[in-house]
């Protein structure tokens, strides 16, 4: 295959690799993905490990 | 606790009587205690193992009749079993401890049928013993990174495969309606470890290509067990130790999000780096160059996010060694991943490439990044499985100085050494109109041995700290009885208080 | 991000696409190199064809050859020297060495004698394991084979350092066996010189094993001292 093969091959896929992720990233957004991020971050805490409070300390530290 | 659940049932959630229990975080820790304790002892086991080796082998390159003539201990082989003793002995086996255990506070559920992680551990330590006993006497296979002979690694990847299903079963479990930064790398590394390592195993092993599609396959494997496997459990841990010991939120979850994919698209691509100047179509190797510079982007936005994270808390942090250690790997990961970007470019390269300056890269990336974070996620972890505190804070600081300040010392006397011998491999001067070397192989040779020398030391402070640690944990496992409940963490004196 | 499904496209997808773009296309790219001569065409613009091999009752390399019986490039090894090339592995000689010569201009490998040109994908073709090696804590050996001699090679194999007083390489003394010699057939045929420094008594001969003698044929089938039509040598 001469080397025009190759550029429609690597650049066919890459070019429908992007259509794909553009495609993600729009259903993504129609979906509410992409709302509330900052709700995320707030997600490892609870009322056992509170936000606000440091969990870990060295031994024998009060 | 409930109604037990087949192993049929545990992959179908809908299946389970108590699906809309959200667990306590205390009952997640309980379910991964006996799992996370066996990868966690395997790791440490390996942890030690892999120093001793690495002592050897940065022995014997100053000191090549140290150990004797004695064949399964030549460098050759010896360096071969420290470096599958760390990744694949003690960096999987802390993965494996740490992780599911990781997946199962983030989704709120606890871990089922621990029996089958149980099981892939015991299978995945048979298979790297045998592995790394093959290296020595001889049977290791000539692929870096991949030298176990293929009688131990089906074993190996059946256990990757069963690890991570397992992980990945549990995010099926999940409670939480969102899915937290951390779990996408940890889905992400799960995933991508066992495609990786059997597309490898068959296209080099088993059914091999031939020619310099190995090389490049070879490459394209090795830096992603780097750049898929280690760096985004690594990352998993820092994005739920720091806040989760801060009590802050991460800075910017948008951030995040484009650190996650920024590093999924480009790290793939990066591995060509290894090949610059290399006998490989340019365009390949240009690829990998592209790409590794384009690795800044990920590795900045993460650097934002934890920095402005842990600013105005550095006191407090202070206080926690998980912070001390992940943090320190944390800001590792960043000046690695920079250093990185500009060896792959090919005018800094012509000089780095083939130096002890590539080792010192090595080590910041795996040691000072990856192995500082899993310290500061077993801290975090242990007390929490076993209901108990550390016993010694005294040993937790020596683990903490010998191996912030070795590797610190090491990398900068690799980068120092490694930088030297690239510059007087390649210093040329005209000699009568032709260009001869300004400097002779000997010369080159033995201006090497001070950093060695220097490495050999850095080395063998950084193994006191693993010595600190280990001691620590046994006496910590073999320690009855719990908490009194009147140390952090938190969560210890709460179990306490239900307890009386 | 909550989407379990979008999540496992796209961690499939980067995949698949860099093993794709990087792996499977030069795959495809350099698949099917063969050897060749200095030309892939004659005077009339012909293509050269077809490669006989001829075998060489000494076990040492064999050549190959097309139609008109040019030799063709690079050479098939013998089995001596695909024994030698597991050995090199199994003993981890690559993490010291590499296997490939820069082009002129970058580094000094030109220079420094390790090559007349750059190392180009077709001199590794017939290499069942290719070793291209990342570290020069011993100089480069895709030429070796074109450097020294056969009885050099076992005497710094031997004791590194007997040669090069300054050297960091391993001794591989245990591929060698020191022995007395026979009083009935006198000395073996296998047997190399030793050097003073290494001290074998008086009546004794070394003999390399199996091993050290495929482990040498193989360094000395490394060469790639050939021109191809994509490399001529440097000037």
């Amino acid at each position: 295959m001469g080397w025009g093969g190759y550029i429609i091959l690597l650049f066919g896929f890459a070019f429908l690799f992007f259509l794909g992720a553009a495609a993600a990233l729009n259903w993504a957004h129609r979906h509410g993905q992409l709302e509330n991020l900052e709700e995320g971050s707030r997600s490892i805490f609870d009322d056992e490990e509170p936000e606000g409070e440091q969990t870990d300390q060295f031994p024998g530290k009060k | 606790m409930s109604s037990h659940s087949t192993i049929l049932q545990s992959i179908n959630p809908r299946q389970d009587p108590d699906l809309s229990t959200r667990a306590r975080l205390s009952e997640v820790d309980a379910s991964m205690r006996t799992p996370a304790v066996l990868f966690l002892v395997s790791a440490v086991l390996w942890l030690l193992a892999g120093s001793l080796f690495a002592a050897i082998a940065s022995i014997k390159l100053h000191q090549p009749f140290f150990a004797g003539n004695i064949e399964a201990l030549t460098f050759g082989r010896i360096r071969t079993a420290h470096l599958n003793a760390m990744i694949y002995g003690w960096g999987t086996n802390a993965i494996f401890a740490v992780a599911p255990w990781l997946m199962g506070r983030l989704c709120r559920t606890r871990i089922r049928h621990t029996a089958i992680l149980l099981t892939a551990g015991v299978f995945y330590n048979i298979g790297v013993t045998i592995g790394i006993g093959g290296i020595l006497m001889g049977d290791m296979i000539g692929v870096e990174w991949l030298e176990m002979p293929a009688y131990a690694t089906p074993l190996v990847a059946i256990s990757f495969a069963l690890v991570g299903v397992w992980v990945i079963i549990a995010f099926r479990w999940r409670q939480s309606n969102h899915i937290y930064v951390s779990q996408w790398y940890l889905l992400a590394a799960f995933f991508w470890l066992p495609w990786l390592y059997t597309i490898v195993q068959i296209m080099l092993i088993f059914v091999p290509v031939h020619g310099v599609v190995q090389a490049l396959t070879n490459w394209w494997f090795a830096h992603n067990i780097l750049g898929l496997w280690l760096t985004p459990v690594a990352l998993a841990c820092a994005y739920y130790m720091i806040p989760k010991v801060l009590g802050r939120p991460i800075h910017s979850y948008y951030l995040s999000l484009v650190g996650f994919w920024s590093l999924a698209f480009f790290y793939n691509w990066a591995g060509m780096h290894h090949l610059i100047g290399g006998p490989l179509p340019a365009w390949v190797i240009s690829a990998g160059t592209v790409a590794s510079v384009m690795m800044v982007i990920p590795v900045l936005v993460t650097a934002i996010n934890h920095h402005m994270t842990v600013v105005g808390f550095h006191r407090e942090g202070w206080a926690s060694p998980t912070i001390r250690f992940i943090v320190f790997g944390a800001v590792n990961y960043t000046m690695v991943s920079l250093l990185g970007s500009a060896m792959a470019l090919r005018s800094v390269n012509e000089s780095v490439h083939f130096t002890h300056f590539i080792i010192g890269h090595s080590h910041h990336g795996v040691y000072a990044f990856f192995t500082m974070i899993m310290f500061g996620s077993i801290y975090f972890m242990l007390p929490r499985l076993l209901g108990r505190e550390w016993p010694s804070a005294v040993l937790i600081k020596i683990h903490w100085w010998a191996t912030a300040v070795g590797v610190t010392a090491m990398v900068i006397v690799l980068s120092i050494g490694g930088w030297i011998q690239g510059a007087q491999m390649n210093a040329l001067q005209d000699v009568e109109g032709a260009l001869v070397p300004v400097y002779t192989w000997a010369q080159v040779v033995e201006t090497q041995t001070l950093y060695l020398v220097g490495r050999t030391l850095t080395g063998l402070l950084i193994t006191v700290g693993h010595v600190a640690f280990a001691i620590n944990i046994f006496w910590m496992l073999s320690k009855t009885g719990g908490s009194d409940g009147t140390t952090k963490p938190t969560l210890l004196s709460k179990l306490a208080n239900d307890a009386r | 991000m909550k989407s379990l499904p979008l999540i496992f496209l796209g961690i499939f997808f980067t995949l698949a696409f860099s093993w794709t773009g990087l792996v499977l296309t030069t795959y495809i790219q350099l698949g099917d190199l063969e050897p060749a001569t200095e030309a892939l065409t004659d005077a009339e613009g012909n293509r050269i064809a077809g490669v006989f091999y001829e075998d060489d009752a000494r076990d040492q390399l064999v050549r190959g050859e097309n139609v008109d019986n040019e030799a063709v490039f690079p050479r098939q090894w013998s089995g001596s020297a695909e024994r030698g090339m597991r050995v090199y592995a199994d003993l981890g000689c690559y993490y010291c060495h590499s296997q490939q010569v820069r082009r002129q201009g970058f580094g000094s490998d030109f220079e420094r004698g390790w090559g007349n040109r750059q190392s180009v994908p077709r001199d590794y073709i017939f290499q069942e394991r290719v070793m291209l090696g990342t570290m020069r804590t011993g100089p480069d050996l895709a030429n070796v084979g074109t450097r020294y001699s056969v009885l050099w090679q076992h005497q710094h194999l031997y004791l590194p350092q007997s040669i090069n007083e300054w050297s960091t390489m391993p001794p591989f003394s245990f591929l060698y066996e020191v022995q007395p010699v026979s009083a009935t057939r006198g000395p073996s045929p296998d047997a190399i010189t030793p050097l003073d420094s290494w001290g074998i008594p008086d009546g004794h001969e070394v003999i390399p094993t199996q091993r050290a003698k495929d482990l040498v044929s193989y360094l000395m089938s490394l060469d790639q001292n050939y021109e191809l039509p994509e490399m001529k040598f440097s000037q």
